[in-house]
């Protein structure tokens, strides 16, 4: 399933990064290298968390198939709640990436 | 799952190795771990302040995930109508059938239709009655075989219909195949077992190769008689009190009713073959030797029995010495007895020896040369005493060693009197030894006098040069050691800065800095047992130092352990309480532990006392941030 704020995302994201990496190591700085580790750090973790939605995700909807009545309602508001972290989500990781190229 | 994701996540590993990698070419040793401690405390407040820590709540999807891992595996999908297993038919309900002993082979099934059976199914037998429902036939859905006639199958017809299993080998399986009546009489008898009574006929159900027991063997026909059970030895010749020893009640295998009758068990051995079990048999065996041998041996025997009746006797106190057993030795040396073997003489070709008296001189007792000589220990010491052999013994001692070089005109001293032991004693010239006492000449003792009379030389000792013990390498060359290690570390090359801080560890094993630095790259691995264990060395070493307290705080807090941590950092503070590293790790601590005004004011303290430590604005303005929340 092809996500296009995920696919722009990426793209972003390795621009941002290939351009801090090359000033990074022109110039060797702790600081920098805390910054910008710290900042790729954290933005595995989302990404992470990201990927452990969309299988949840994925999970929930192969349940509702199977389910009926109040049992399908209730997995479909888990789904409106997966749904709308994983917006957050992209929102953290666009924010971060633009952090990244500061 | 979204493909972009995976390529994300993908993206940011490779960047992180690679900037780790950056940091540890281009930054010192010690940033390069501190650069990865606080890249991680980074990343983990940017994700609290931007409210991310645990952005994925928990739902309740984990049941779901767990149940989805199964599903996976297996699809879900109709399960096929379990099938009940065969029990085994009863016996009664098998005994009901007419014809059931001639049971058809399982080849015999393919034509084999229920209306066409011999007998038919007594439906008062029958304990599910049958029914109109499609019987499980134990095919799949979709390939059951289609009926040729209409077959009105119960689950006594299928039981008789199934084949035949293979009777177990056990034949304490209660479960037999037979007569029917038989077998109803058999189950009469009470806790007797089928297979104990069935299969007596039958040797080849036995499954212990070693016994039979026949089933005429076990007359027991009422209580109060006896059981006679004959073992009989029919496959291993060696099983006799060994094999024997081997059984047990389970192997018997017999259970008896009544209390009162008795069981004996007779063991009948047929088969004695020699197995070399003699081997404690001190009694000579018959069939061993041939008659020389054994008239030999009697006569040992005879002289054994005197000289025990010598040494038991008046004259015990006398030496227990006999010479009278080597008279039966020669010219044919008696066969060894089998109990055990004595390490052979030294003076080879003793057939005999002429002795006795109080000189006591005994050899080849018995007439046994593994018997060694015994001198006895009262008697005078006979001064430089020969054995003289014999011409027709000379030749025979001759490889013996120096006894057959006596020179002839050696006196010959014959020590006691053959005639004390009566009828054993010594005849002709070539049967026996006799001991001479050779004394030294006059030329002889002045030769002797001569070699003692030589004055050894003096040897003077010779000046051998010291050369000096090589005590490992110099404070020069640690030094070098401990450069290698660092610029090693600085390019990244953590495993031969381990090496070279081992190699000055070799050499000098009280290096605190060295155990330290070790120990910080063993931590950098995550090898946190070994880390603990140089800084704790460093720590005994150097009690008053406060690093290796840093270092083990260090420690703990890339364990996440931050109470511990603090402790460490406060000890270090009490050895030096203007550490600012130690300030500024436990700011960094108690903020994590929530304690953000301790946290602004430790790293207060440390941006006080050293304004160059990395990053200490940054920890600072987001102490403040917490603190004014």
């Amino acid at each position: 399933m092809a996500d296009p704020d995920l696919r722009s995302l990426r793209d972003r994201l390795r621009q941002n990064l290939e351009t801090s990496v090359a000033a990074l190591t022109e110039e060797a700085n702790e600081s920098d290298f805390v910054a910008i580790l710290g900042s790729v750090i954290a933005l595995r973790q989302l990404a992470v968390q990201l990927q452990d939605v969309d299988h949840r995700a994925e999970v929930l909807h192969r349940s509702v198939a199977h389910a009926d009545g109040a049992a399908a309602s209730a997995l479909t508001s888990r789904l409106d709640e997966l749904a709308a972290t994983r917006s957050k989500l992209v929102d953290a990781l666009q924010t971060l990436t633009r952090e990244v190229a500061r | 799952m979204s493909q972009e994701a995976n390529e994300i996540l993908t993206l940011l590993n490779t960047t992180e190795a690679f900037l780790r990698t950056q940091a540890a070419l281009y930054l010192p040793f010690p940033s390069v771990l501190q650069v990865g401690l606080d890249a991680a405390s980074r990343a983990q407040i940017i994700l609290e302040s931007a409210g991310y820590g645990e952005i994925v709540p928990d739902d309740g999807t984990d049941e779901l995930l767990r149940r989805a891992a199964v599903t996976d595996e297996q699809p879900p999908r109709a399960a096929p109508p379990a099938r009940p297993a065969p029990a085994p038919a009863p016996v009664a309900a098998v005994a009901s059938v007419p014809g059931a002993d001639d049971l058809p082979g399982e080849d015999d099934f393919t034509d084999l239709r229920l209306g066409t059976a011999d007998g038919e199914i007594e439906e008062e037998e029958v304990d599910d009655p049958p029914t109109d429902e499609t019987p499980d036939t134990g095919f799949p859905p979709g390939f059951e075989p289609e009926p040729e006639e209409r077959i009105q199958t119960t689950p006594v017809a299928r039981a008789a219909l199934e084949p035949v299993p293979e009777p177990p080998e056990d034949t304490s399986d209660p479960v037999t195949f037979g007569d029917p009546e038989e077998t109803e009489d058999l189950l009469r008898e009470g806790d007797r077992t089928i297979g104990d009574a069935m299969g007596g006929d039958d040797e080849d159900d036995r499954t212990d190769p070693r016994m039979v027991i026949s089933s005429a063997d076990l007359a027991m026909d009422g209580p109060g008689q006896d059981a006679l059970v004959t073992i009989e030895d029919t496959s291993d010749p060696r099983s006799d009190l060994d094999g024997l020893s081997d059984l047990d009640d389970s192997d018997l295998d017999i259970d008896i009713e009544d209390d009162s009758a008795e069981s004996e068990v007779v063991v009948r051995k047929e088969d004695s073959a020699d197995d070399g079990l003699e081997t404690f048999d001190l009694m000579p065996d018959d069939d061993d030797q041939s008659p020389d041998e054994e008239e030999t041996f009697v006569a040992d025997l005879a002289d054994i029995e005197k000289m025990k009746a010598k040494m038991s006797g008046s004259e015990s106190d006398r030496p227990s010495v006999s010479a009278s057993a080597s008279v039966s030795a020669a010219p044919k040396a008696a066969p060894a007895p089998r109990v055990m073997a004595a390490p052979p003489p030294r003076v080879a070709g003793v057939a005999a020896v002429q002795a006795g008296g109080p000189a006591g001189v005994t050899a080849g007792l018995y007439g046994n040369p593994a018997v060694p000589t015994i001198r006895d220990r009262n008697a005078p010491k006979p001064a430089a005493a020969a054995i003289q052999i014999d011409d027709a013994q000379q030749a025979a001692a001759s490889h013996g060693g120096g006894a057959g070089s006596l020179l002839e005109e050696e006196e010959v001293l014959e020590l006691g009197s053959s005639e004390d032991y009566g009828e054993e004693e010594y005849e002709g010239e070539g049967d026996g030894l006799s001991l001479d006492v050779q004394e030294y000449g006059e030329e002889e003792e002045e030769e002797i006098e001569e070699l003692d009379d030589i004055e050894l030389e003096e040897l003077e000792p010779e000046e051998v040069p010291l050369e000096p013990i090589d005590d490992g390498p110099s404070e020069a060359e640690l030094a070098a050691l401990v450069k290698k290690a660092q610029a090693a570390v600085a390019e990244g090359d953590m495993e031969a800065g381990i090496n070279f801080f081992s190699d000055v560890l070799d050499s000098d094993p009280d290096n605190v800095d060295a155990y330290v630095s070790r120990g910080r790259l063993y931590l950098d691995y995550g090898d946190y047992s070994r880390a603990m264990s140089d800084f704790m060395h460093a720590e005994t070493l150097q009690p008053e130092n406060p690093e290796p307290q840093i270092a083990v705080g260090d420690l703990h807090f890339a364990r996440k352990d931050y109470n511990r941590a603090i402790d460490c950092f406060n000890e270090a503070l009490k050895i030096a309480p203007n550490h600012a590293m130690a300030f500024c790790r436990r700011g960094i601590s108690h903020y994590y532990r929530k304690h953000y005004t301790q946290a602004l004011e430790d790293l207060n303290k440390a941006q006080k006392l050293d304004d160059d430590i990395p990053n200490i604005r940054t920890y600072i303005a987001m102490a403040k941030k917490k603190v004014k929340k």
